[in-house]
């Protein structure tokens, strides 16, 4: 299975950089299971397997060392002996010894060669998993990822045994890969003299009175912190969830390029740096479900989600409170980074449009200009009643600005569809910018 | 090099990953693997069933509006039997698959020759599921040049059967059981999605 391919790339990779020759049984014993079985508190639970079974009156944060060795032979025993299933083969099909489970159909009926190694990998892949919010976990069949990953357990592993984190719960190897990543591989985050604290300053760790836990990232700030380290690559991520039923999204292109393209419009937009790069990023992205549903994971994935809303109605951003500053700039930077997805240049070409319509407004008494920019204009979801506004405006207008109008409308009807809806939903934020300005 | 390209489209295209196992939710896949070419191939030039390996389809390109998750019943894969008193009881349990559907899937499929390419387009195909059709729409003349950077005509996304660097397994040969390895070509914007 797919687990037992990224397995292989990591032990791979891992004994090329650490000049081991490790076989999959040998890593899984010096490495994986010291690190994830050894110890009272787990790092990994996967239902029915050897680790989680217990005899009567045995509790895994109980088990002496004895214990847990026989554990370890159990899963061994059963590698050994046995075809392949769920319970000591992470993402295998469940066995069916008795009876056919209910989602029995969905199991080819090919014989897939599998052998004992291909068990060890599995756990290996499985345990470099990169869980993100919506219940999903990521694999990239990627050397440099699984290494760093790796690196990452250990870290995991120190404070799951601090004694002072004892309420720190386990078994959340997947979701710490999630935070890890998007820490670690974030040059501008990353301090490798972290602490727990630091961490909890970054929002990994959730540290509340009766229970302290790993929180999930969302994937566009994985998405964010690996475009840095890949930037202009695509990579081919395996997304799934393994559960009491497993979940296959399959095989989803990632367009890192389109990461650093937001970061380079942002620049040339408002110039330098994001003030706060976590806030600022973490309004991108949409649900990783509907992200899939697009077909690969760039730009238009990354539409944040609190833009919806405007895309399609006459609403708009008032800027009386504090978020609508970074939610415009957040928009206008997808926008624009859609609407230039061809062309070189960016130029604010809109902010300019928009100072135009604003000045058309303030130049009537009544509240007619008002009406026609607010409810016509912006609120058209069709080119037509667009430049049918637009045409009421121009007998109102004359020199420059009727020049700017008149071309206005000449590029609207040029535009698609699709162009437009983004063009009018930009115009529309700036208007409202420059209305909150003046 | 000249390509006889026939265009097929369809409402609906589902293609199982071969990862998918014991699933609550399945996507489908968005390329085709060798043995689903293959199997294709030996659908539309049955005088092929004897031979092994690909011999007519050059190249594919599939595109698609966007996947849809669609709620089904499945069922078991055979019969569970328990016994009643002296009478034995058969039953298929079912289950509830939320099931990503490739909506209005468009296949683009390559042919060498202009003969293979006419007899392609007097059939009907299906991706994966029989009962999700794809019917010939026209035969596209091209150069092989065209047919693998033409965003605007072929866009969609193309599994390249050769192993390299991005190389992935993409499941096991159905009659050959060899594992099967390839990389995505994306060409253009392949889901047309709003």
């Amino acid at each position: 299975m797919i687990t037992s391919v990224v397995g292989r790339t990591f032990l791979n990779a891992y004994n090329e950089q650490y000049g081991k020759t490790y076989s999959p049984k040998e890593f899984f014993e010096k490495e994986y299971w010291q690190l994830f079985y050894n110890y009272p508190k787990y790092m990994q639970w996967v239902t029915n397997s050897p680790f989680v079974q217990m005899r009567s009156g045995q509790k895994p944060h109980l088990l002496n060392d004895v214990e847990r060795v026989e554990k370890l032979e159990a899963l061994y025993e059963k590698a050994n002996k046995e075809v392949p299933d769920a319970s000591f083969a992470l993402g295998f099909p469940a066995s069916e010894s008795k009876e056919y489970a209910s989602t029995s159909g969905l199991v080819s009926d090919l014989a897939i060669p599998v052998n004992e190694e291909e068990v060890y990998l599995s756990w290996i892949g499985s345990g470099l998993g990169i869980g993100v919010a919506g219940g999903f976990t990521i694999l990239f069949d990627n050397p440099a990822i699984t290494l760093q990953t790796f690196e990452g357990w250990k870290v995991y592993r120190k404070y799951l045994n601090d004694p002072t984190l004892e309420k720190l719960r386990g078994n959340q190897v997947n979701t710490w890969n999630g935070q890890w990543l998007s820490y670690s591989m974030n040059p501008q985050e990353y301090d490798s003299d972290f602490d727990l604290f630091e961490l909890t300053q970054q929002g990994i760790f959730k540290v509340d009175a009766s229970l302290a836990e790993v929180n999930t990232v969302n994937w566009s700030q994985l998405f964010f912190s690996l475009s840095q380290q890949f930037f202009k690559v695509e990579m081919m991520g395996y997304v799934y969830g393994f559960g009491q039923t497993n979940k296959t999204i399959g095989f989803i292109p990632f367009q890192f390029k389109s990461g650093s393209d937001i970061k380079e419009v942002y620049k040339q937009l408002f110039g330098g740096k994001y003030s706060n790069p976590k806030e600022f990023e973490s309004l991108f992205g949409m649900h990783i479900k509907r992200a899939c549903e697009l077909g690969s994971i760039g730009l238009l994935a990354l539409r944040p989600e609190g833009l919806k809303k405007y895309l399609k109605e006459g609403k708009n951003l008032s800027f009386k409170k504090d978020e609508d500053l970074i939610n415009y700039q957040a928009y206008k930077t997808w926008l624009m980074a859609m609407l230039s997805k061809n062309k070189e240049e960016i130029k604010d070409y809109t902010l300019e449009l928009a100072k135009t319509i604003q000045k058309y407004r303030s130049g009537g008494t009544k509240l007619d200009r008002k009406t026609l920019i607010e409810k016509e204009l912006f609120a058209s979801p069709s080119k037509r009643g667009f430049i049918e506004a637009l045409t009421k405006m121009v007998k109102d207008l004359e020199g420059d600005d009727l020049i700017t109008i008149k071309k206005l409308k000449d590029e609207v009807h040029l535009m698609t569809n699709e162009e437009y809806g983004y063009f009018c939903t930009l115009l529309k934020f700036d208007y409202a910018y420059v209305e909150q300005q003046s | 090099m000249k390509y006889y390209v026939v265009k097929y489209t369809g409402p609906f295209g589902f293609i199982k990953p071969w990862t998918a196992v014991r699933d609550s939710e399945t996507f489908s896949q968005q390329f085709l693997t060798p043995s689903i070419v293959e199997g294709m191939e030996k659908k539309l030039f049955p005088q092929l069933l004897k031979e092994q390996g690909i011999k007519k389809i050059v190249g594919h390109r599939l595109s698609y509006d966007q996947i849809t998750s669609q709620q089904e019943v499945i069922q078991t894969r055979g019969w569970n039997s328990t016994r009643k008193g002296s009478q034995y009881l058969f039953d298929r349990p079912t289950a509830v698959l939320i099931r990503g559907i490739l909506h209005n899937p468009v296949l683009h499929i390559a042919f060498a020759t202009l003969q293979d390419a006419e007899d392609a387009c007097t059939q009907h195909i299906c991706l994966c599921r029989n009962e999700d059709i794809l019917f010939p729409e026209e035969i596209i003349e091209t150069t092989d040049e065209q047919f693998q950077n033409n965003d605007e005509l072929f866009a969609g996304y193309e599994l390249v059967f050769e192993r390299k660097d991005k190389s992935f397994l993409v499941g096991y040969h159905r009659v050959s059981q060899q594992p099967m390895y390839g990389w995505i070509r994306v060409v253009g914007q392949p889901v047309n999605v709003y």
